[in-house]
C-alpha cells in the first residue's frame, strides 16, 4: 500500500481549485455557524447539508467535512469568549480558555487553541491516510454474521462512552433502528410503516430526523430562556503565545494529539469524550493543578488538540466500516448514502478520489482555520453577540427550507415537526437524541446482515457465535454491556460526567 | 408549566407502547421463517426487545427511590414553534417563500414573549429578502416566491 501514492492523489482532488473552494467555503459557514450559541456541530451539519445536494460527491464531503471542523472550532471560539460552550466538546474549553480572557489573554487562547487543532489535525490526517487502508483489508474479510456483530459491538460501545443512563440509551437505540426500517423493504419490495403514504416510501428523510432532533429540539429548550452573555471583545491584542508559553502548551498539545487520536477510533468516542479526558489527564500529571481553571493555558491547549484529533480520527470507523461512532459520523453516512455511496471498505478501492481527496482535505481544512480564523475573529465576535431571540426563529426557518428542498416537498416539514416535538418530549424524560440517530442509520443495514446471515447459515441463530471472529465481537459487546452496569463503573461513571459538567 | 412525573417510568411506558406498536403492526406483514425472513420479521424482533426493555426500564423505575421530579415543560415555547413549522407547511404553497418565512418567523420569535414586536418585524423582513435572494436568486431552489394567485 503506496501511502505517498495515495496521498498525492488526495492532493489532486483537494488541492484542486474546486476541491479547495468548498473546503474553504465549508470550513468558514462551519465557523459562522458554529460561533453562533446553542448550535453545535449536528445541528450545523444538517442545517448546512441540503447546500451540497447539488455537489459532486467528493466536494459535497469535502464541504461537509469543512463544516464539521469549522464548527468546532467555532465552539472553541464561542467558550472562550462567552463561556458559552456552543457544543459539548468545547465545554472544558471555557474552564481555562474563558479565565484566560478574563486575564486579558483572549487572543492568547484563540491562537493556543487553533495551533493546538492544526498539529492535532495534521497528525491525525497521516494516522487516517496509514490506518484506514489496513483496516479496509481487515474488513474485507467480514462476512455477514461479522458485520451484524460488529454493528451490535459498535452500538453497544456507543451508549457505554456516552453519557446518561445506559439503558434508556439502548431503547433510544431500538427506537431508532424501528424508525431506520419505515419504508420500502429493498430485499421484498413490501411496504413497512407507510399507512400508504407515498412520501414515506423511500424511508423517513434522514434531514427531517436530524433537524428535528438536534436542531428543533434545541430551540424548543432554550427559545425564551434567559440569556445573559457578554462577550468579551475588549482585549483582543497580542494573539501570539510568548516563549514561555509556548513551551507549556507543546507537551500538552502533543499529549491530546495522542490520547483524541486513539479515543476518536472508539464507537462513541469522538470530540466530547476526549476533550474531557485530556483535561483530566493535563490536571493529573501537572506539577500545579492549582492553576487549572484559573486560566492554565495547558488547560485550553490539550482539549483543542484532542477534541480535533477525535473528530477526525472516527472517521477511520464511518470511512472503512460504515460504523458511525457518534452523531455526526452518523450524519456524514447519511451524506454519503444521499450521493449513493455506501461507506464500508470498498470505497477505499472504487471511490479512491472522494476517500483521498476527503482525507487530504482534512488537513487544508485544518490549514484554513489556522490562517484565517485568527485574523477574521472580529467577524466571528460580531456573529457570536447576536442576540439568541433573533437566532432561533432564524433557525426554525432555516430548517423549514432545508427539509423542504430535500425533496422539493413540504411533508418534510411535518416530519420536523413530529420530531422536534418527540426529541424534545423525549428529553424531558431523559432519553438522548444520538443513540437514536445512531440506530436509525444502522436499522436497515443491520437487518441486511441479519438477514444475509441467517439465509447462508440456514436459520440457525448459533451462527453469530459459533463463527470466531463473530463471537469475539459479540463476546466484546456483553463485556462491554457487563462493565458499564455493574453497580461500581455505573456510579464513577456518573460521577465522572457530574464533575466534567460543572 | 410545572408538572411532577417519575421520568424513568414514563420512558419505560414509551418504550412499551412503541415497541408493542411496531411488534404488533409488523405481526401484520409477511414473517416468513429465519432462513427466508420476510419484510415483518425484523420489525418484529426489535419491537418485542424494545417492549421487554422497557418493561425492564419500568422495574427499574419502581425500585428506585427516585419518584416524581417536578418538570418544566415549556409549553409556550412547544406551541408556538411547532404552529410555526406548520404554519411554514400551510403558507408556503399558497404565499411563496418570502411571506411565509416572515410569518414562520414572527410565530417562532413570539416563543420568546420578551422580544419587542418591532424587533421582530424588522428582523424577520431582512430573513424574508435574505432567503428569497439567497434560495431563489442566487441557488435556484425550485420553490414557489410568489403567492399563488399573483402568479
Amino acid at each position: 500500500m503506496d501511502i505517498f501514492a495515495n496521498l498525492s492523489l488526495g492532493f489532486q482532488t483537494a488541492i484542486s481549485l474546486e476541491g479547495m473552494f468548498y473546503a474553504l467555503i465549508g470550513t468558514l459557514l462551519g465557523t459562522a455557524i458554529g460561533v453562533l450559541p446553542g448550535l453545535g456541530p449536528v445541528a450545523t451539519i444538517a442545517m448546512l447539508l441540503p447546500l451540497t445536494y447539488g455537489l459532486q460527491p467528493e466536494l459535497a464531503l469535502i464541504m461537509l467535512a469543512g463544516i464539521f471542523y469549522g464548527s468546532q472550532y467555532g465552539g472553541s471560539t464561542t467558550s472562550i469568549l462567552v463561556n458559552i460552550p456552543g457544543e459539548s466538546a468545547s465545554v472544558v474549553t471555557c474552564l481555562d480558555g474563558h479565565q484566560m480572557a478574563k486575564q486579558g489573554q483572549a487572543g492568547t487562547a484563540l491562537a493556543t487553541a487553533a495551533i493546538g487543532s492544526f498539529f492535532a489535525g495534521t497528525v491525525s490526517t497521516f494516522l487516517i491516510a496509514g490506518f484506514a487502508p489496513v483496516l479496509a483489508t481487515v474488513a474485507f474479510q467480514f462476512g455477514p454474521a461479522e458485520y451484524f456483530s460488529l454493528m451490535v459491538l459498535g452500538l453497544i460501545g456507543a451508549i457505554a462512552l456516552a453519557h446518561g443512563s445506559m439503558i434508556k440509551a439502548l431503547g433510544m437505540i431500538l427506537l431508532g433502528l424501528l424508525l431506520g426500517l419505515v419504508g420500502t423493504d429493498v430485499t421484498s419490495g413490501g411496504q413497512r410503516y407507510t399507512f400508504g403514504l407515498s412520501e414515506l416510501f423511500d424511508g423517513i428523510d434522514f434531514v427531517a430526523v436530524s433537524m428535528g432532533l438536534f436542531g428543533i429540539t434545541e430551540v424548543i429548550t432554550n427559545a425564551g430562556a434567559s440569556t445573559d452573555r457578554n462577550v468579551l471583545t475588549s482585549k483582543l491584542h497580542g494573539l501570539f503565545p510568548d516563549r514561555q508559553q509556548l513551551g507549556r502548551m507543546a507537551p500538552a498539545i502533543l499529549r491530546g494529539t495522542a490520547l483524541g487520536s486513539f479515543l476518536g477510533l472508539l464507537p462513541g468516542g469522538g470530540a466530547t469524550l476526549s476533550s474531557f479526558t485530556a483535561y483530566a489527564v493535563e490536571k493529573k500529571i501537572s506539577r500545579t493543578p492549582g492553576a487549572f481553571g484559573k486560566g492554565a493555558i495547558e488547560g485550553v491547549a490539550a482539549p483543542e488538540a484532542a477534541n480535533n484529533a477525535a473528530s477526525q480520527t472516527s472517521f477511520i470507523p464511518m470511512l472503512t466500516l460504515g460504523i458511525p461512532g457518534n452523531a455526526v459520523m452518523a450524519l456524514m453516512i447519511g451524506a454519503m448514502m444521499m450521493h449513493n455511496i455506501t461507506p464500508g471498505p470498498e470505497v477505499a478501492t472504487t471511490n479512491p478520489r472522494l476517500f483521498w481527496g476527503l482525507i487530504v482535505s482534512m488537513w487544508f481544512g485544518n490549514l484554513v482555520l489556522l490562517v484565517l480564523n485568527l485574523p477574521l475573529i472580529r467577524i466571528w465576535i460580531k456573529l457570536l453577540s447576536a442576540p439568541y431571540r433573533l437566532l432561533f426563529p432564524a433557525i426554525v426557518v432555516v430548517a423549514c427550507i432545508g427539509v423542504y428542498s430535500v425533496n422539493n416537498s413540504t411533508f418534510g416539514i411535518l416530519l420536523l415537526a413530529a420530531f422536534g416535538l418527540a426529541g424534545y418530549l423525549l428529553a424531558v424524560l431523559g432519553c438522548e437524541p444520538a443513540p437514536l440517530l445512531l440506530g436509525f442509520v444502522l436499522g436497515p443495514w443491520m437487518e441486511e446482515y441479519f438477514r444475509r446471515a441467517m439465509l447462508i447459515a440456514d436459520g440457525d441463530f448459533t451462527v453469530f457465535v459459533t463463527e470466531p471472529l463473530s463471537a469475539v465481537l459479540l463476546a466484546l459487546a456483553v463485556i462491554i454491556l457487563a462493565i458499564f452496569t455493574m453497580p461500581a463503573v455505573l456510579r464513577k461513571r456518573d460521577a465522572a460526567f457530574v464533575e466534567k459538567e460543572e | 408549566m410545572n408538572i411532577r412525573l417519575n421520568r424513568d417510568l414514563v420512558s419505560g411506558g414509551v418504550f412499551v407502547a412503541a415497541g408493542a406498536a411496531f411488534a404488533v403492526t409488523a405481526s401484520g406483514y409477511d414473517i416468513g421463517s429465519a432462513s427466508e425472513m420476510g419484510t415483518g420479521y425484523f420489525p418484529l424482533c426489535i419491537g418485542i426487545l424494545l417492549a421487554v426493555l422497557g418493561v425492564f426500564v419500568i422495574a427499574q423505575a419502581l425500585r428506585s427511590d427516585i419518584g416524581a421530579e417536578s418538570v418544566n415543560l415549556r409549553l409556550r415555547a412547544v406551541l408556538l414553534i411547532l404552529a410555526s413549522l406548520l404554519a411554514f407547511y400551510v403558507l408556503l404553497p399558497i404565499l411563496g417563500l418570502p411571506l411565509s418565512t416572515f410569518i414562520t418567523f414572527v410565530i417562532a420569535a413570539k416563543a420568546d414573549p420578551e422580544t419587542p414586536l418591532t424587533q421582530i418585524v424588522a428582523a424577520g423582513a431582512g430573513l424574508a429578502i435574505i432567503a428569497y435572494l439567497l434560495f431563489v436568486v442566487a441557488l435556484g431552489l425550485p420553490i414557489q416566491a410568489f403567492p399563488a394567485l399573483l402568479s
